[in-house]
């Protein structure tokens, strides 16, 4: 089982977009998938068909629940999910280093069942972004092909840098997939300096702009359901292969 | 006793009545028809005089459905003060049509059942409340007439007047025929005055204060493009000082907890 974090601390930057579509486009490989909504505003929980639960990892690392209380199935086939929740905001003498602590033990018990884990994270710098560094394989940084995109993506590998040199030396960056790109001359510019300036870590495929891609929430479907064979799901299916192919063999771990 | 229901659907009675006998009592049908003096009711003669409300098909039609005047809920008390009487007051266009919900009669006090009906059969009237062709003109030459003091300031030739849009045209101008060629070429020299207007440099006496500050050396250059091959700042990759500040402090915090916890 490998652990994905998906993670840019700028809004509007696709992570909840890319993770739902990636997961959707994974378990079409015929891989099992489970996502883990940490963002409090629970977009990809409302997603995939669900809504936010009463019970999170946090209560899960502590041993008063079993996984199976915390999955749920989703609108995506081959597809689970582990909900947002409300105890995932750490109140009264609970801290965010605590809350934080908890998160990155709760991954640490989760039994090996699935063969991908895929994280979606709040767009902040803060424990709920940063616990899962600690606790996952693997890092994807979605960005928006704009210029406005580049501060976060730097952010994430400064935060990936301190995480391996303190708490998780394993942790690596995958990839950066630029999303919402459009046949624009800024847009290919923006591409153009992130190769540039990370090299291949920028996947070959990008995601294109699409306003299919913008409807499939309102359905709780992923873009692979919604809209199968729309241009966005295509694309969304060659990051994905692009990215198995990066993993290497996945049963093997 | 007179409820707000009833008065509602007295309201609703008499809109329906009022408009089918709009034809014989209106006061713009009293108007068309060649009426003589001693036809027309007495209340529509006094109307007729300032701006004319059809108060008097109102009034008639609120006799006949014999709505209280005195309107129970619906009669403001005394201590309220009463609309002006006149048509036209500050703030408000002597063009524009009567002042709905005020009385007709200053003697009679405001009725809501009759300022209701005021109020649909000036909906049922286009003319009421609409500027006329004489208030489009006037703007339209306060219009140019700004227009050309702006084209001053800049010190560039007067231009013509830009050509009216369809909207501000007059009744039967849209029958106008098709541009000729003479017009044709008036209209192409004032776009090329125009451009020249613009592209005249302004005097330095009559440049505006705020672009002042353009700078000595003449107006900035337009905004460059990175070129093929050209990198990008380096401030665009940099993460802000607290996102390192804020990883190593969780970090830290993770690692005292865990060695607390053994």
């Amino acid at each position: 089982m490998r652990t994905i974090a998906f993670s840019n601390n700028k809004g509007g930057s696709c992570k909840t977009t890319t993770t739902v579509s990636l997961a959707s486009a994974l378990a079409e490989r015929g891989l099992r998938v489970l996502v883990v909504d940490l963002d409090p505003q629970g977009s990809a929980t409302t997603w995939l068909g669900n809504h936010e639960s009463s019970l999170s990892l946090v209560e899960f690392a502590s041993g008063g629940i079993r996984v199976s209380e915390l999955v749920r199935t989703t609108t995506a086939p081959g597809v689970e999910l582990i909900p947002t929740s409300p105890s995932l905001v750490p109140s009264g003498e609970q801290s965010e280093n605590g809350t934080g602590l908890a998160i990155v033990r709760a991954f640490r018990r989760l039994p090996d069942y699935w063969d991908l884990v895929v994280v979606d994270t709040p767009p902040t710098t803060g424990y709920l972004s940063l616990a899962p560094l600690v606790a996952s394989d693997f890092v994807v940084i979605p960005v928006e092909a704009h210029a406005l995109a580049m501060p976060g993506v730097a952010s994430v590998i400064a935060s990936i840098e301190r995480a391996r040199q303190r708490v998780n030396p394993s942790v690596q960056l995958l990839g950066i997939v630029a999303c919402r790109v459009n046949p624009t001359s800024h847009v290919r510019d923006v591409v153009g300096q992130l190769r540039a300036r990370f090299g291949s870590v920028v996947l070959e495929h990008t995601v294109r702009d699409a306003i299919r891609i913008a409807e499939a929430p309102a359905l709780s479907l992923p873009i692979t359901r919604y809209a199968p064979a729309s241009g966005v799901a295509s694309d969304y299916r060659a990051v994905a292969a692009e990215l198995l192919d990066r993993l290497g063999d996945i049963s093997s771990t | 006793m007179g409820t707000r229901r009833d008065a509602g659907r007295l309201t609703a009675n008499h809109t329906r009545s009022s408009s089918r006998r709009l034809q014989c009592c209106g006061a713009r049908t009293h108007r068309a028809a060649p009426l003589s003096s001693d036809r027309v009711p007495a209340a529509c003669r006094v109307e007729k005089e300032s701006i004319p409300p059809p108060a008097s098909s109102s009034e008639d039609c609120v006799r006949q459905l014999q709505v209280p005047r005195d309107g129970g809920q619906t009669e403001p008390s005394p201590a309220e003060p009463r609309a002006a009487p006149t048509a036209s007051g500050p703030g408000r266009s002597p063009l524009s049509g009567p002042h709905l919900g005020a009385p007709a009669h200053g003697s009679e006090g405001p009725r809501r059942p009759r300022a209701s009906v005021l109020g649909f059969l000036a909906r049922l009237i286009p003319t009421r409340g609409a500027l006329g062709p004489a208030k489009d003109a006037e703007f339209d030459a306060s219009e140019r007439e700004a227009y050309r003091s702006a084209l001053e300031v800049w010190g560039g030739p007067p231009l013509a007047p830009a050509p009216l849009k369809p909207s501000r045209l007059l009744p039967g101008a849209r029958s106008l025929p098709a541009p000729t060629t003479e017009s044709r070429d008036a209209a192409d020299a004032s776009r090329a005055d125009r451009r020249s207007a613009w592209a005249a440099p302004p005097r330095p006496d009559a440049e505006p204060a705020i672009l002042a500050g353009a700078g000595p050396e003449g107006p900035s250059p337009s905004p460059r493009r990175l070129r093929p091959g050209e990198t990008a700042p380096d401030s665009l990759f940099q993460a802000p000082t607290s996102v390192s500040l804020t990883a190593d402090d969780f970090f830290d915090g993770l690692i005292r907890r865990v060695e607390g916890d053994r």
